[in-house]
């Protein structure tokens, strides 16, 4: 039996529907008029049937958080989470809420998946515990709002990279002028949309075909051509290190900080970078290496204390009942 | 911009929901306010696709709405609340109609929908306005779905920009969902409204369908009401007969007994006072071996005295009756309401001797009678009762008399009866009823006059007769000794009439096939709907209490008894049941074929379930390969049970026996972690 908890909450509409419905069987008790006990059956009727509809529209969707993904402490994101339909009919009005961030899909079709982006703020560093996540839907007649708590597994959370901090704690002589890498469109001869190499990454991932990355908006980002250039011999190396003096009198999240600022400029100003953290180094230049240096900071060990995740508590039964009439949370 | 044919939608499925109100309300709805629904529909239509809102201010529709009610008002006129209500409602519709931008506003023309239904209920009761109630069950749910996924795909916009392909392919699935939400709506509507609990002494007074009530029967003579019933088509009720089917010329449904000749073509009730009665002809109340079991419906309107084939022993109705001394049967309050009862009922009169005074009031004669008429009934008279009736009878077949609903020309203001009898030989039922009761009493057998209905249409589709308005009928009962109240018609046939009198030619009518099948269907409206009360409610639920104690005993259900309580039903009920599973399972094929589902694709998808069951990972492709890696089953099993993952879960050949070995091999798994063997 599915023990996930589930939360139910009746409009504004639903309420006038149930108050119609109890002044029509009042009449109709009241009266004995037949065509008035029929209304009232079919009012009854709806209200079960629909609640019924409700619950099997969020049959069998299935949904994931793409694993991998990489946010910024403190910077507003987009939580990208996929929805699945395992039916073979369609599930109409989906809605996932997690904290006070809502996102509708009106239509997901037999066997779809749809990406749907949950705008999150994440307040701490490494792999903070995810608000909880709510799939419901207001479907058929939106009387009633249906929804059901769903658990991301912790291996899909989203790493988070440290904020950047002052920087001016590591500031280093900026004299070297590197070489500068466009990441963007145009460039090399003829062909189009070239990005750098990422560190030792393989030969086999990139696609080749011009058939296949002709197209910018297909997603296929990171598997466009690649360019990769030597760094000059005379160019400046910053090195972002974990045990330079000058942060020795930090703590453990501002050095992150600071690395973390260091970072941003350097790519900012495409500058080579290397990067020394305990267990972990590698070298970039610009953007180039940023995505893995970022996640190496918010993975680096040990992670704050987080405290506990946003979920809603037992609240006690008058308080549910008050809400549930008011058309508010409570569960 | 161009416009968006979606955007028509709602305003489409709008005015449809209006104009079957319009047409449940029927000719009340037809108002003024109409000329302003009109244009507002045709806005709406034009602005909906181009999502254009009407250049007039909230405040000020407001304003104009409420100024427009309030003229309604004042020319409905106060105290015509009907007319009223239906004015307000179009013109609420109207303004609806020029914002329907939300779901918030199909919500309120859905309220508005409901208070036309009960407008409606007020107005009629006949099984037009259920099929205006299922039409819509059908559009208002419909309309509501669409405006939620519409107002969803618009908020989603941008992220739908690359989806608009989808066309009206959501608006088609959206039909198909409502028209199997209906489906499963009906039988559960069903049971809720055979549960709901009556109350058999109702608070408030809801009275007759006001507009749909008809002229009426009335109890007394009068050639003009007569005249005007014999026009009217409207069925006056609608009558089962169990017991041996009289033939069509004996179908005369008794009303009631007329005593009192007030001259001239006019009689009245004068009943005679109980004390005259012989105590034989008091009510039986159990009918014993009465001869047939009348189920009379009698459609709304005026209702006081009950209708019956012979003379009624008992009757079993839903409101108070009573038993009036010459055997007749009245409602204690005369009712507007459609009314059900059941009556027991002989063919035969009483054969008690006459009391000398009701052989008295039998044969009361008016202050004033034409000389010519009494030696007309001079002439007739034989030597006995017998002799007069035959001379009498005989006189009138052979005397050139013919029917005819209109005055004679010589009679510009009406003829007599006189001059019925001595010289135009030219009138309806009335002038016969009452010309030969005369007679009969100038020559001294005893008479009155009994008004009812003569004829019916048979409606072999549920066996029962249709008694129309048109059908209204006045005859004779005479006093014969040895043989009680004879019943005498001198109406002749009507040439090429399918009024009273065609029947009395005994021309059994049978109703035609769509005809037959309406009128079945109206009376199982008015019997299972409008006439379900509380007694036979409970033995509804008495009878299902009995079939399911008799299924528990396994000796079978007591057939006798639940068919006697479902007699009219069981047949009903169980082609309903059929007509909708059939539809479901057919609803289901049409899905599952919509949707693509095929063989492999369902046994691909159990896999899935079965291994996301299992805790081989989810629904993403490829992770229960890893999963299985990490389950520490031997290497054999381990290759075995991953070819049939990919056999089952993604091979074009994926089917039942690959199923049921996943089955097993999963099931090992489980065993082997229910013993501790998981890992090494």
């Amino acid at each position: 039996m599915n023990s996930a908890r589930r939360e139910v909450r009746l409009s504004r509409a639903g309420k006038v529907f149930v108050a119609f419905t109890l002044a029509i069987g009042f009449a109709a008790v009241n009266t004995g008029n037949n065509i008035l006990f029929l209304l009232v059956s079919l009012m009854l009727a709806i209200m079960i049937l629909s609640g019924m509809a409700a619950m099997v529209n969020l049959w069998h969707i299935e949904l994931h958080m793409p694993a991998g993904q990489l946010l910024s402490a403190h910077q507003p994101a987009a939580l990208q989470i996929e929805l699945r339909n395992e039916r073979s009919w369609g599930a109409w009005l989906l809605e996932l809420q997690m904290g006070s961030a809502r996102a509708r899909w009106p239509y997901l079709r037999a066997g779809d998946t749809v990406r749907i982006s949950l705008p999150w703020t994440a307040q701490e560093r490494g792999q903070p515990p995810l608000p909880e996540l709510l799939l419901g839907s207001s479907f058929p007649f939106a009387f009633v709002w249906r929804g059901r708590y769903r658990a991301i597994p912790r291996a899909d959370w989203p790493w988070v990279a440290p904020a950047p901090g002052r920087w001016e704690a590591l500031a280093q002589a900026d004299n070297a002028e590197g070489a500068r890498l466009d990441p963007g469109a145009g460039g090399q001869g003829d062909l189009l949309y070239l990005r750098p190499r990422e560190e030792r990454e393989p030969l086999q991932r990139v696609l080749w075909r011009r058939s296949v990355w002709q197209d910018p908006t297909s997603g296929l980002g990171p598997y466009l051509p690649v360019v990769e250039r030597e760094r000059d011999g005379d160019e400046e190396l910053w090195i972002l290190d974990w045990d330079a003096l000058a942060l020795a009198a930090l703590n453990r999240e501002e050095r992150l900080q600071v690395l973390r600022a260091g970072l941003d400029l350097a790519v900012a100003q495409g500058r080579p970078w290397s990067l020394r953290l305990p267990g972990f180094a590698m070298n970039g230049r610009g953007s180039l290496g940023q995505l893995r240096a970022l996640e190496a900071l918010a993975r680096q060990r040990p992670w704050p204390e987080y405290p506990p995740a946003e979920r809603r508590q037992g609240v006690s039964r008058w308080s549910r009942s008050a809400a549930w009439w008011r058309g508010t949370r409570a569960s | 911009m161009r416009p968006d044919p979606q955007g028509w939608v709602t305003p489409i499925l709008v005015a449809g929901i209006a104009l079957v109100l319009f047409l449940a309300i029927g000719n009340d709805a037809l108002q003024w306010p109409l000329l302003l629904w009109l244009p507002a529909t045709l806005w709406s239509l034009w602005a909906g696709p181009r999502d254009r809102t009407f250049p007039l201010s909230g405040r000020l529709r407001f304003l104009a709405l409420l100024s427009l009610m309030l003229m309604a008002v004042a020319v409905a006129g106060l105290g015509n609340w009907l007319t009223m209500a239906s004015q307000i409602l179009i013109l609420a519709l109207s303004f609806k109609a020029l914002e329907l931008r939300q779901l918030r506003d199909v919500y309120q023309v859905s309220a508005l929908a409901l208070l036309g239904l009960g407008i409606a209920a007020w107005l009629r009761v006949d099984l037009a306005l259920g099929f205006y109630l299922l039409l819509e069950v059908l559009l208002v749910p419909l309309a509501l779905l669409w405006q939620g996924y519409w107002d969803a795909r618009r908020e989603q916009g941008a992220l739908l920009a690359g989806r608009s392909g989808d066309g009206l392919v959501p608006l088609r699935r959206l039909i198909l969902f409502d028209l199997g939400f209906v489906l499963l709506l009906l039988p559960l509507l069903v049971l809720f409204f055979l549960l709901l609990p009556r109350t058999p002494t109702p608070l408030w007074h809801w009275g007759a369908a006001a507009g749909t009530a008809v002229s009426g029967f009335q109890a007394k003579l009068d050639p003009s009401d007569i005249r005007q019933l014999s026009l009217d088509p409207a069925v006056a009720f609608r009558a089962r007969i169990q017991g041996t089917l009289p033939r069509p010329d004996e179908l005369y449904w008794q009303g009631a007994i007329l005593w009192r000749d007030d001259g001239g073509a006019n009689w009245s009730r004068g009943l005679p006072p109980a004390a005259d009665f012989p105590q034989a002809q008091r009510a039986d109340a159990h009918g014993d071996g009465a001869s047939w079991r009348e189920t009379v419906l009698l459609s709304p309107g005026a209702h006081e005295f009950l209708f019956s084939l012979g003379q009624m022993q008992a009757v079993q109705s839903s409101r108070p009756v009573e038993r009036l001394p010459d055997g007749t049967w009245r409602l204690r309050e005369p009712s507007q309401e459609p009314l059900r009862y059941t009556a027991l009922a002989n063919p035969a009169g009483e054969f008690s001797p006459l009391p000398a005074s009701l052989r008295a009031a039998a044969l009361q004669l008016p202050a004033k009678i034409d000389p010519q008429v009494a030696d007309l009934a001079r002439r007739l008279r034989g030597g006995d009762s017998q002799a007069s009736v035959a001379n009498i009878l005989h006189w009138f077949a052979s005397s050139g008399f013919r029917y005819s609903l209109k005055t004679p020309a010589a009679y510009p203001r009406g003829q007599s009866l006189s001059d019925f009898l001595l010289r135009t030989h030219e009138g309806y039922c009335e002038y016969y009823a009452a010309g030969l009761a005369l007679l009969l009493r100038l020559d001294g057998v005893p008479a009155r006059v009994v008004v009812g209905y003569r004829g019916g249409e048979f409606n072999p589709v549920g066996g029962f007769y249709v008694v129309r308005q048109s059908m209204a009928h006045a005859w004779v009962q005479a006093w014969l000794p040895g043989r009680g109240w004879v019943r005498l018609d001198a109406t002749p046939a009507a040439p090429g009439s399918t009024t009273t009198d065609s029947a009395a030619a005994g021309q059994g009518a049978v109703l035609s096939g769509g005809a037959g099948l309406w009128n079945w269907l109206q009376w199982q409206w008015l019997n299972w709907v409008i006439q379900l009360t509380p007694a036979k409610q409970r033995s509804l639920w008495s009878a299902g209490g009995s079939m399911l104690q008799n299924l528990g005993h396994w000796q079978g259900p007591r057939l006798p008894r639940v068919q006697t309580l479902w007699q009219h039903g069981t047949h009903l009920g169980l082609l309903a049941g059929g007509l909708m599973a059939v539809g479901g399972i057919l609803l289901l094929r049409i899905l599952r074929r919509r949707t693509g589902g095929g063989e492999v694709e369902l046994w691909q998808r159990r896999a899935r379930r079965r291994l996301q069951r299992a805790g081989l990972g989810d629904s993403r492709p490829g992770t229960e390969f890893a999963a299985l890696a990490r389950a520490g089953l031997p290497q054999e099993e381990r290759r075995r049970l991953a070819d049939l993952i990919r056999r089952q879960r993604y091979g074009p050949r994926a089917d039942r026996a690959g199923d049921e070995a996943l089955k097993r091999g999963l099931r090992a798994i489980r065993r082997r972690r229910g013993l501790g063997m998981g890992r090494n």
